[in-house]
Parts: C-alpha cells; structure tokens; sequence
C-alpha cells in the first residue's frame, strides 16, 4: 500500500522543519489590488459590527445605569461638530459597506458575477453605494 | 583622416595588403556610423536569493542588469540570460518555456505567474522584483518546495465531496478571487470553487433521496 496520505504529510512537515528551509515572503510582496482590499475591508467590518453589537449587548446586562441615564450622559459631554460627524461616518460607513459587500457575497454564492471584469464592476457599484449611504446618513 | 587613425590603432592592421586593408576600414566606418543609432536598454532585476548550502545564509534580494536589446521578451528570457552570462548559481525551474508545464511558476512584480508568459515591463526606469511564489519553503532562490497532494482520481464522486464536508478545506475559500485574477492561463476556480460549494448544498438532499 505504501504510506498513507497523513504519514506523506508529517514527512514533508518534518523534512522542512528540519532543514530550516525559509518561507517565501507572501504579504509582504503579494500586489495589493482592489477586489482583494475589499474582501479585507469586508472581514474588517464584520469584526468591528460584530464585536461592536456584542460590546452593547453585555454593557446593557452588565452595566448600573438606564439608557435613557447614559444618553444624557453623553448628551452633556461637548462634542465638537467634527467630532460628532465623524462618529456618524465611522458607525455608518461599516454597516453600509459590509450590508453592500455582503448582498455581492450572496450573489457570487449563486454562482454569478464571477468573471474578473464583473468582479471589479460589481466591486465599485459596491464602493460608490457605500459613500452614497454613509454619506447621507451622516448628514441625517 | 579617421581612416587613418583607426589603421593605426587596430593591432595587426599593419600586416594587411593594403585593398584588403581598405575595405576592412570601410566596413569598421559603416559599423561604426550605424552603432551610436542603438542605445542598450538597461533593465534592473531584483531577485530572491538564499542557497541552503551556505551554513547561515539568509534570503536576500540580488539585483542583477540585463540588457533588453540583448534579450527574449519574456522574464524567462532574462533569468536564463543572467544564469548563462552573468551568474550560473541562480537556480530556477523551467521546462517547456511556452506556458504548458507550469514548471517556472514564480511571483513576478507582486502577481504569481508563469515566466516563460511574462513579458518584461520594457519601462527601464522600474526594477522589476522576482520572488519566489508566496508562502512555501524554499528549496533555494526561486525554487519552492510542493507539497503532494491527495489524489482524487482514485475516488468517486460522492466520496470526494464528503471528503470536503468539513471545515479545513472547501470552505477555507473566502471568495477573494485572487486566483482568477492572477491565472497565466484564463481559468477561473474562484468560479469552479463556488460551483463544488453549489454541489455540496445539494448533494446531502440526494443522499436523503437514495437512502
């Protein structure tokens, strides 16, 4: 029989380790390009939505105070304009892009708009919605 | 005048009969009157080095110049004009040198291709950066270590979508798509990879069926 498709790999595993053979740089070479800073950006605000989501939920079982006492909390803290629009924009801008980027990965998991040149197209619609979103609820 | 001055200069011209002489200076005019007309096109490569048999060598970028006027269109072209003339310790795959084999896969400017397909940027002013293909072991400078992978022509097809029913390899794909993107070739498994996705969903409910 030979050996075992498992037992090739540890082999192989093995051999490296033991010949100090260096990795190929990757990430730090590889050519960024717009599909791929997309599908990162995506990951990025999944992350940043998730954890933000999960932060609220366990502030609101953890914490003392009511919302309506935290809001006037914050209410009273002097924030500059800029700085309010920016807050808009930065919790506008993730769940604009990735409710978009997200309704591209469900058409791609149909199995269409898989060819490169649909990609980039499809790619831009999706940054063009998502500055047009963002932007007008940031002006709400 | 000048014909006279090069006579001078060319050792062993003085042994020349004097009608043969002349036509060799005429021919040395005319060669010399059409060469300032040709410029060589320098071109710089940056090169990933690291040769295993130097105890304590570390990877390495080796820039090497190749002059265009004297060399094949494609990177291929360059690597084995710069193994032949300049350094013979560059080591390299190559087989069929026309795109079939797949032997001199590499990471050429950032995008992993072939580079017997890989026409050099003619723009001199850039360098152009050789690594080889991303994230495998070096065996040395350009050529990557292959890990055997599981053949799954020895199986059926039920057998081998069950097999990807787990988390660790079909659904590592992410949709990035930068393997269609970079494909020397025009294929596109982004696309191949979604289709088997699409099956897997199916393939439990005729499972069910057969059952």
């Amino acid at each position: 029989m030979g050996t075992s498709a498992q037992e090739e790999m540890n082999k192989f595993w093995a051999k490296n380790t033991r010949l100090n053979r260096p990795m190929s740089p990757h990430i730090s070479i590889y050519r960024w390009s717009v599909p791929m800073a997309m599908s990162i950006t995506h990951r990025g605000t999944g992350v940043a939505l998730s954890g933000g989501i999960s932060v609220f939920a366990v502030a609101a079982l953890v914490l003392p105070g009511s919302f309506p006492h935290y809001l006037d909390l914050i209410h009273s803290l002097s924030f500059g304009p800029a700085l309010i629009t920016l807050s808009k924009f930065a919790l506008s801008f993730p769940v604009a892009y990735h409710t978009f980027n997200g309704i591209r990965h469900l058409v791609w998991d149909a199995g269409k708009g898989l060819k490169i040149p649909e990609v980039y197209g499809s790619g831009y619609t999706v940054i063009a919605l998502t500055l047009l979103t963002s932007l007008a609820l940031t002006a709400l | 005048m000048a014909a006279l001055c090069v006579c001078s200069a060319r050792q062993g011209a003085a042994a020349l009969r004097s009608s043969s002489g002349l036509l060799a200076l005429r021919y040395v005019q005319t060669a010399a009157a059409a060469a300032p007309a040709v410029q060589p096109r320098i071109k710089k490569f940056q090169i990933y080095r690291w040769d295993p048999d130097t105890p304590g060598d570390k990877p390495r970028m080796q820039t090497y110049e190749v002059d265009l006027n004297a060399c094949g269109p494609m990177v291929l072209d360059a690597l084995i004009k710069i193994k032949n003339e300049m350094d013979s310790t560059l080591t390299f795959r190559r087989s069929c040198r026309e795109g079939i084999c797949g032997s001199c896969a590499m990471n050429i400017n950032g995008g992993n291709t072939l580079a017997c397909l890989n026409k050099i940027d003619t723009n001199i002013s850039k360098v152009s950066k050789i690594y080889p293909l991303p994230h495998m072991y070096v065996v040395k400078d350009l050529v990557p270590a292959y890990r055997w992978m599981i053949d799954s022509r020895d199986d059926y097809t039920e057998e081998r979508l069950s097999k990807l029913q787990d988390p660790f390899s079909l659904y590592r794909c992410h949709t990035i798509m930068n393997c269609t993107r970079t494909c020397p070739k025009g294929l596109n498994p982004g696309k191949a990879i979604a289709e088997i996705k699409k099956m897997m969903a199916t393939y439990k409910e005729k499972k069910a069926a057969t059952a």
